[in-house]
């Protein structure tokens, strides 16, 4: 689905940007993957400290930070932190990426959500798994740059999909043999509206025939 | 307790956080030979010590490089047995190396207002990546983009600033068995930017420039493998030097402050001096007609230097005290530490100045006379090092003066 920038910022909590941030030998800490208008406007840097993963051991699961911009006004940060391997550039994954001074290498990327949406990270579990496959694209030729005012690639926003298409493509990928949907630690709640209705008319059904069996009981 | 802002430049790679963690490291203790340690809030303590645990540790991995800009402040604490007196503040200001060399991160908000902050600096923490200047020294093409890219914008802001610089190349044990500190430092002269640089320093009223060669973990800890990386090699960590910049930021703010003062009215400056003979605690009670018109005088004066100091130049006018009477005596303190600075270093002066230093140490009290103390010290510690390292001093070296723009006196340290 493609949608202007400012069309998704009007749409809060539907749209989230895909965004990666890393270094390479020579290079320091930037994004290599952000915002598209961003990038246009010359202030994606922000990412570097907005997604900082702290003393947070590596790899992290996603950790969730709401940030106030003067330019972009509240956002929403979900990010995850994974040691960058050789892999990422056609290597082994048991190989440490290093800077220049023998530093190991993070990669950290995530997803930037427009305004103050606090617990929405289990929402956006695909996506985060887009935004991974998008990270793990710009990565090798980023770990090949050696320009200084190279922009990161740029991102097109994501769109979350209704919470019951979600739970449909969910259980149609759980009675896949051999697939695993991981849920996050919060206990996304994967229950419908119709689950719901339905749940409740068998509940209130139940409860009329108990009370029907007791009345003929008592005669 | 006033604070002193130390802002510490570097380009990524250069051992900003290691050394910073260092520094702590050795000076948390109260070491032989010194009443003072270093103190600082919990978080801070469990950080430091945690990066230098990773850096000291063979089997553990260099800790990443900084993302964000960080903030330190530290506490310096005479020891007595009286009890602890807090001397002075210090706060470190850890800038990321990208705020130096990327272009896109200068148009970041936060980093903006982190740049913005180096007006008030009062002294600047260069450092010169070990790595790079050995490079160069060889004549790598690493050492090129160390000199024209990477140190670029640190001499910029060098250049803006009038506080005391000390250049600290790091990784000194990369460099001590084949290089010694005045290859370095002709070096550095020999780059077109940097001589100019400080030729500009020794024409206008400033602070000292530095260089210092230190190590965060000593000789044989760690060697440079062909790439360029860093591997540990299973020696113990022994840090080398790592105090020295530390010692150097209240001696060469002292001169700056003088500097500054200076050249506001020298008239001025010299009746204050003249005036101001006797340190503070002479009782003014019982004291003749003449010698409380002197001591008015002495206030007023020293209000009106104060003044004129805070137009030129007002970060380095809020370190002296606001009240009249500590100003003044600030001045006094101010003025001694200089003379005694540039007058003759003889083996009789050396014996005076020990026993000077033991006469302050009994006589510590309270946070004036603890602050006494560490700078009789730490002058201690820099004249041991300048004699043994006459080429550290680029500019403002005892005997060296500035008046009316003009640099009246050298020393064989300074710059040539």
């Amino acid at each position: 689905m493609s949608v202007t920038s400012s069309e998704a910022a009007m749409n809060e909590g539907s749209y989230a940007w895909p965004f990666a941030v890393s270094r390479n030998a020579w290079l320091d800490w930037r994004p290599c993957v952000a915002p598209a208008h961003m990038i246009a406007q010359g202030g994606e840097y922000f990412l570097v400290h907005a997604a900082d993963p702290g003393d947070r051991p590596c790899p992290s699961p996603v950790f969730e930070r709401v940030i106030s911009t003067e330019r972009y006004g509240d956002l929403t940060v979900l990010a995850r932190c994974l040691p960058a391997t050789a892999d990422l550039i056609g290597g082994s994954s048991h190989e440490q990426l290093r800077d220049r001074a023998g530093r190991p290498i993070q990669l950290i990327e995530g997803l930037i959500l427009p305004g103050h949406q606090p617990g929405s990270a289990a929402g956006w579990e695909d996506q985060l798994a887009r935004a991974h496959e998008i990270a793990l694209h710009a990565f090798p030729e980023f770990w090949r740059s050696e320009d200084e005012t190279a922009p990161p690639t740029p991102s097109q926003p994501l769109t979350r999909p209704l919470v019951d298409d979600v739970t449909a493509d969910r259980q149609a990928t759980d009675s896949e043999p051999g697939s695993a949907v991981q849920v996050g630690p919060q206990g996304r709640s994967g229950v419908s509206a119709r689950r719901v209705i339905v749940s409740a008319v068998t509940v209130l059904v139940g409860l009329v025939l108990l009370y029907i069996l007791i009345r003929v009981a008592r005669r | 307790v006033r604070t002193i802002n130390v802002h510490a430049l570097g380009p990524s790679g250069s051992g900003k956080t290691v050394f910073m963690a260092a520094m702590y490291r050795q000076l948390r203790i109260r070491r032989e030979n010194t009443d003072f340690y270093l103190s600082t809030d919990n978080a801070t303590a469990v950080h430091m010590n945690s990066v230098y645990n990773a850096v000291a540790n063979p089997q553990e991995e260099w800790p990443s490089s900084t993302r964000v800009p960080s903030e330190w402040d530290f506490g310096l604490t005479v020891s007595t047995p009286d009890g602890d007196f807090e001397a002075l503040k210090m706060k470190y200001l850890d800038y990321p190396g990208a705020t130096l060399t990327a272009p896109r991160a200068a148009a970041d908000e936060k980093f903006q207002k982190v740049i913005e902050q180096l007006k008030s600096a009062h002294a600047l923490l260069v450092l010169l990546d070990g790595a790079g200047v050995l490079a160069c020294l060889r004549g790598q093409p690493q050492g090129r983009r160390f000199l024209d890219f990477e140190l670029s914008r640190s001499l910029e802001i060098v250049q803006q600033n009038r506080c005391p610089v000390h250049f600290v190349v790091t990784k000194w044990d990369l460099l001590e068995s084949a290089h010694t500190l005045r290859e370095v430092r002709d070096l550095m002269l020999g780059d077109e930017t940097f001589r100019d640089l400080i030729r500009a320093r020794q024409e206008i009223p400033a602070g000292p420039m530095r260089l210092i060669p230190v190590s965060s973990v000593g000789s044989g800890f760690a060697a440079m493998q062909p790439d360029g990386q860093m591997q540990k090699l299973g020696q113990p960590a022994r840090p080398d030097k790592v105090h020295l910049p530390f010692c150097s930021v209240l001696p060469d703010v002292i001169s700056h402050l003088y500097a500054e003062l200076q050249s506001t009215e020298q008239g001025l400056l010299s009746r204050v001096q003249r005036q101001v003979v006797a340190p503070r605690g002479t009782p003014a009670a019982g004291q003749g007609g003449l010698d409380r018109l002197k001591d008015a005088a002495r206030r007023l004066m020293a209000s009106q230097l104060a003044r004129q100091l805070m137009d030129r130049n007002p970060t380095l006018a809020r370190l002296l005290p606001d009240n009249s009477d500590d100003l003044a005596y600030a001045l006094f303190f101010i003025y001694g530490e200089v003379s005694r600075r540039a007058a003759a270093v003889t083996e009789k002066r050396r014996a005076a100045d020990a026993s000077q230093v033991a006469a302050l140490r009994a006589g510590v009290h309270d946070q004036l006379s603890a602050l006494q103390l560490v700078q009789a010290q730490f002058q201690e510690i820099l004249a041991r090092f300048e004699r043994e390292y006459p080429e550290s001093l680029l500019t403002g070296g005892p005997g060296d003066d500035y008046q009316n723009g003009e640099r009246i006196a050298t020393t064989s340290g300074g710059w040539q």
